[in-house]
């Protein structure tokens, strides 16, 4: 199906019922603003490697793909180019340094060389350190919420977004799905579908 | 210095936005027979282009919440249509000290129309007699029975959904059928049940049967980005098409009108507005104007139309104009529901907006506040968009594994409740020009003065508690941040962030202190109306947008029958 035929399809509406998810897609792709491969513009390859890796961790692949299928790597790019502010992307960029600073004094090597069950303690002893941030009472601060100016804190949001926004995130694990154009109440789809 | 190009034509009627009200008067005048042209401050809208209903997060540059993130939880993010945002470039307002005021503005053809949640509640009888119920605020010239058929000739061309309920707080009207009910809102709706809380079909603007060469909602659940088949309400595809297609309607966009002009007799006779592409200020002459720019922007035109005539701005001798100005009272909470982890794939999308709400229940009974409020609910396995985790990424430790187990579990488990309540006005509430600043193009911007009253944070405080024993009798944790002190005590929003401020030129039959008579006409100047929510006397706890269309066809009918007998 044509691109024009799909806009016409949506436009006259009275085939929607019956459109298929072709035209769906169709119509998506039409509206699809990104371009297919994004090139990297904050994160050279070493840091790239860095995020891949822990935002892997974060959310790895089970039954269902994990971060790095779901290319989080390229959407936390795109945050330190687009979203976030000079501090903001300093405290992070020195924070995913500092990771390395701790491997190399502990193991001896970059994160990305140290076995799996290296970087799990470095990744535990972060986490714990947003919890104790967490818990513990803030002087100073109007906000009661948690450390958004902590690496882990802001590569495990970002990672969450990231990975629940995509397309893998959202399709395989949490199993959405473009929904048949009606509305038949509480049932499940499988009987939906029938009705 | 600008340049002054005159235009020689004169129209039969000058409306001044495209909105709810300005799409409406639009339709009914130019069938009617009238030449009408509309002033748009925004640019057209073409759906096909703008419009991304269909489109998911990871199809936009930014998973649709902007550069920067500043647009999540607001409603201008990327899969929205370019129309309104709480800040404009170069269009300030200002807030006076201690003020807490936002307003959300549109500046595109359809205005409002094109985000609002579609929420089509008929005020009831009680809502046009406040002072006469309970001694407070004013009683509107005009009576339910008087808007009835109003409401009627709305709902039936621009399509309602809902249920004859025999509430006397929420009226029924001419409803299409509604949609069923959601797990959710099922779930709900049994606790409510229990507690005596009426919860029964939501009465919305989305089309259930096709209707006047509307096809029927497809269900996509994504009402506010647009809606390409036109199946929801938007002046920009149901109200204007009609009046283009009588050939007597002219639409000039990026048209920001400064001023209203009145003549030596002290009738209005043109609008000077600022051709935005050009820079230039323009006129277009008519013999009856139409104000309809949303209530605070109406308010401002009249404020910014002063002449020796009018030394206080057109149509304001009462010193009415931009007083009395109200917000829905708005509070929010939600809830933790464990039983909707369990439960197979679901359809949860449905019509965009909820298929059921609570209307005011409490009607007959003695509450420690006067009114009341209905509440607003939804949840469930919705699209998955940014800020939906924040919450488990803020109070879940540990990673791998047991979080994205955790994530899938919680994913679509809880439902939020908002109140939407009727505030009082009071003294301390309005908007006048602030002295000291000018927008872009060299026009006097609203300054906004605020403060609730204890009654509406009496009210806040009155929803947080059903909110919780509503979420409790379901079965589940009731989640709020609201405290009952602080800037904002038990969670009541600032004033304008529920878009429903209005009241800045009331209507009344004393010309003293009022500014429009029961036909949305100005006491001062006959051939000015004001059809927006301006016009309204009080702010029940149904949203504003039905009634505004009800009062414009309403407006525009006494306009036409004025024409007729030659009082143009």
């Amino acid at each position: 199906m044509q691109r024009r035929e799909a806009l016409r399809l949506l436009a006259s509406a009275a085939a929607l019922p019956l459109l298929s998810r072709e035209a769906f897609s169709m119509f998506q792709a039409a509206h699809q603003q990104i371009p297919e491969q994004p090139v990297l513009r904050t994160l050279n390859p070493h840091q790239n490697a860095t995020v891949t890796m822990i935002s892997e961790i974060i959310i790895p692949q089970t039954d269902t793909p994990g971060a790095k299928a779901a290319r989080v790597n390229e959407f936390i790019d795109l945050i330190l180019t687009e979203w976030y502010d000079e501090e903001e992307k300093s405290t992070f960029l020195t924070g995913l340094t500092e990771v390395d600073t701790r491997t190399r004094d502990l193991f001896g090597k970059d994160f990305v060389d140290c076995a799996e069950k290296e970087q799990i303690e470095i990744l535990q002893a972060l986490d714990d350190e947003v919890t104790t941030a967490r818990t513990e009472p803030r002087r100073g601060s109007r906000r009661k919420r948690p450390p958004e100016r902590n690496f882990f804190f802001m590569i495990k949001q970002l990672t969450l977004i990231g990975y629940y926004t995509s397309q893998v995130g959202f399709e395989q694990e949490l199993h959405g799905e473009i929904i048949p154009a009606r509305h038949a109440g509480c049932v499940p789809l499988e009987e939906e579908a029938t009705k | 210095m600008a340049q002054v190009v005159r235009s020689p034509k004169v129209y039969d009627v000058c409306i001044i936005g495209s909105g709810a009200a300005g799409g409406t008067a639009a339709k009914v005048l130019t069938e009617g027979g009238l030449s009408v042209v509309m002033l748009e401050a925004g640019p057209p809208l073409n759906p096909e282009k703008d419009f991304k209903e269909h489109v998911w997060p990871y199809q936009l540059p930014h998973r649709g919440v902007g550069v920067g993130g500043e647009h999540r939880h607001e409603l201008n993010d990327e899969f929205i249509a370019p129309n309104g945002a709480w800040e404009i470039e170069g269009e300030p307002y200002t807030s006076a000290p201690g003020s807490q005021f936002r307003w959300f503005r549109s500046r595109i053809v359809g205005g409002r129309t094109n985000h609002w949640g579609r929420i089509a509640l008929r005020f009831a009888p009680v809502d046009f007699r406040a002072r006469s119920t309970d001694g407070m605020g004013d009683d509107w010239p005009i009576t339910y029975e008087e808007v009835s058929p109003y409401y009627d000739k709305v709902e039936s061309y621009i399509g309602v959904f809902g249920t004859k309920e025999n509430i006397p707080s929420a009226p029924d009207g001419i409803f299409l059928p509604p949609p069923p009910p959601r797990c959710t809102e099922t779930m709900v709706k049994k606790a409510c049940d229990k507690l005596n809380i009426h919860c029964v079909p939501s009465r919305m603007a989305i089309l259930t049967k096709p209707l006047n060469g509307r096809a029927a909602c497809h269900y996509c659940d994504q009402c506010g980005r647009g809606c390409i088949t036109a199946s929801n309400f938007s002046s920009s595809q149901v109200m204007i098409p009609p009046a283009q297609a009588t050939g007597r309607f002219t639409l000039i966009t990026g048209a920001m009108a400064r001023e209203i002009v009145v003549g030596k007799a002290g009738k209005a006779e043109a609008v000077a507005y600022i051709d935005k592409a050009t820079r230039s200020e323009k006129r277009v002459h008519a013999r009856a104007f139409m104000v309809a720019a949303s209530a605070c922007e109406s308010a401002r035109l009249l404020l910014n139309s002063r002449s020796a005539l009018f030394p206080d701005g057109l149509a304001n001798s009462s010193g009415a104009v931009g007083r009395y100005l109200t917000d829905s009272v708005g509070s929010a909470a939600g809830g933790y529901f464990p039983q909707l982890e369990k439960m197979p794939p679901h359809n949860h999308d449905g019509v965009g907006g909820m298929h059921m709400y609570m209307p005011w229940w409490r009607y007959d009974r003695k509450n420690d506040f006067l009114r009341g409020y209905h509440i607003e609910f939804g949840g469930g396995r919705g699209m998955p968009g940014v800020g939906d985790f924040d919450r488990i990424c803020e109070e879940q430790e540990g990673y791998g594994t047991s979080l994205k187990q955790y994530c899938r579990s919680r994913y679509g488990t809880y439902i939020g409740f908002g109140g939407r309540g009727e505030m009082i006005p009071n003294e301390n509430s309005y908007c006048d020009i602030d002295p000291n600043t000018v927008d872009q193009w060299g026009i006097p911007v609203l300054r906004f003065h605020w403060q609730w009253s204890d009654n509406e944070i009496k009210m806040a405080k009155d929803m947080q508690e059903t909110f919780r024993s509503i979420v409790e009798t379901a079965g589940g944790k009731f989640i709020s941040r609201a405290k009952p002190e602080g800037r904002r005590p038990y969670g009541i929003e600032d004033g304008g962030v529920i878009i429903h401020e209005l009241g800045t030129a009331r209507m009344g039959n004393n010309p003293k202190t009022s500014v429009l008579n029961k036909h949305c006409q100005a006491h001062d100047v006959n051939n000015v109306f004001v059809t927006d929510a301006a016009a309204f006397v009080t702010n029940p706890d149904k949203n504003p947008t039905l009634t505004i269309m009800a009062l414009s066809w309403r407006a525009s009918e006494y306009l036409l029958d004025q024409a007729k007998k030659g009082g143009l």
